[in-house]
């Protein structure tokens, strides 16, 4: 079969059944992943109350919006494998940065992870100790250079520090970014809180989202 | 509306030398053959007993079929490109069509290949739409079976993937 014909005939299924067929041969391999590169540009990672992966692809927008639970390692190495130097933007959490290293990922050591993406919303919501250190002994591997960067941050008292040192290491690492920061919380006290506790931010926009009054 | 009958026969002669007359209109079609009389000038009316046209690609019998298919479909509606937003449907063939390619495999096979080879648009759609219907349910080694193609990932590489991918082959 010419590869226009074999083209064709991918263009008819979704991401799921592409995967499958990447398994045939390397020829078919290859014009899979040709296809995936210039159709994803945009990955959204999300790791809460799902039971087993799904992905959505939205060609139009150029992303893939995946689900999956945290202990998905083999199917995010595979979604990495295929997309990782095309991502442009990517929506994730950070206790997903801060396990990367549990994925198998082909880079050599000293390349970053994903060096293309220009374009970062970071969900903050349990940042505990271990998630923080392990965040922050990482980083330097993740991107190259970010554009537009947006923190959202879920607030909790018990996170304070640990959101600080974060946030810091985003500022240190990329002084050029546009920063977005977004708090989330109940009460107005926990925002000030937060704020207060954060370091000096060249912020673009802030947002601050307060349920209870 | 213009009666096929009436119309202008062209001459083409499939890849087993047998001489096929077919309704220029019919094969407007194809874009390789209606490049073909457009850019060699043999619309004019002078031109109406000239060579017949090689198609050096395809046999008689698939040839015949193409025609055929060309034949039902030729006064459809030019259908507008919106490939980028369309919805990935692969049910909606045609009833026509579905008992047109109540072939077997090879035939099928056959088909996609002339119809590339012609450049017949909608016969190439429904025709790959039809092998991605049958595939689509397949294992990896059932589809390689089906095409003949060899594996040749070495056994390490398709352990990791079949791995990386044990989510979406249940």
């Amino acid at each position: 079969m010419p590869d226009l014909v074999l083209r064709q005939i991918f263009a008819e299924y979704d991401y799921a059944v592409l995967c499958k067929m990447e398994r045939v041969c390397k020829r078919w391999m290859n014009i899979i992943n040709a296809k995936f590169r210039k159709e994803i540009h945009e990955v959204s990672i999300e790791r809460l109350g799902s039971s087993f992966p799904q992905t959505h692809q939205c060609i139009p927008f150029r992303r893939l919006s995946i689900s999956c639970p945290s202990d998905s390692h083999d199917f995010l190495a595979g979604v990495f494998r295929r997309s990782r130097l095309s991502i442009l933007k990517m929506t994730t959490d950070i206790n997903f940065l801060a396990g990367i290293d549990q994925i198998y990922v082909a880079k050599d050591t000293g390349r970053r992870y994903f060096s293309n993406v220009e374009d970062l919303w970071l969900l903050i919501i349990h940042p505990d100790d271990d998630v923080t250190q392990r965040f922050l002994s990482i980083e330097e591997t993740l991107f190259s250079e970010l554009n537009q960067l947006t923190l959202q941050v879920h607030v909790n008292p018990r996170y304070y520090r640990n959101v600080s040192e974060i946030v810091k290491s985003f500022i240190l690492r990329y002084p050029k970014s546009n920063i977005n920061l977004e708090l989330h919380a109940e009460k107005s006290m926990h925002i000030l809180n937060q704020m207060s506790v954060l370091p000096s931010l060249p912020l673009y926009k802030i947002k601050l989202i307060c349920t209870d009054f | 509306m213009t009666d096929a009958k009436n119309e202008r026969q062209i001459k083409i002669s499939s890849s087993d030398n047998e001489i096929i007359l077919v309704p220029r209109n019919v094969i407007r079609l194809s874009t390789t053959i209606n490049t073909l009389l457009q850019d060699l000038g043999l619309d004019d009316d002078e031109a109406t007993n000239a060579e017949p046209i090689p198609v050096q690609n395809v046999a008689a019998p698939i040839l015949r079929k193409v025609i055929s298919w060309c034949q039902y479909h030729y006064q459809d509606p030019v259908p507008t490109d919106d490939s980028d937003s369309r919805e990935k449907r692969t049910d909606d063939i045609s009833s026509w069509d579905t008992e047109f390619l109540k072939v077997d495999q090879g035939t099928l096979f056959e088909l996609i290949l002339a119809a590339n080879y012609l450049d017949i648009k909608g016969l190439l759609d429904v025709t790959c739409k039809a092998v991605a219907n049958m595939i689509k349910g397949k294992s990896p080694e059932e589809i390689r079976r089906t095409f003949n193609i060899k594996n040749d990932f070495t056994p390490e590489e398709e352990e990791q993937i079949r791995k990386e991918n044990a989510w979406c082959e249940d």
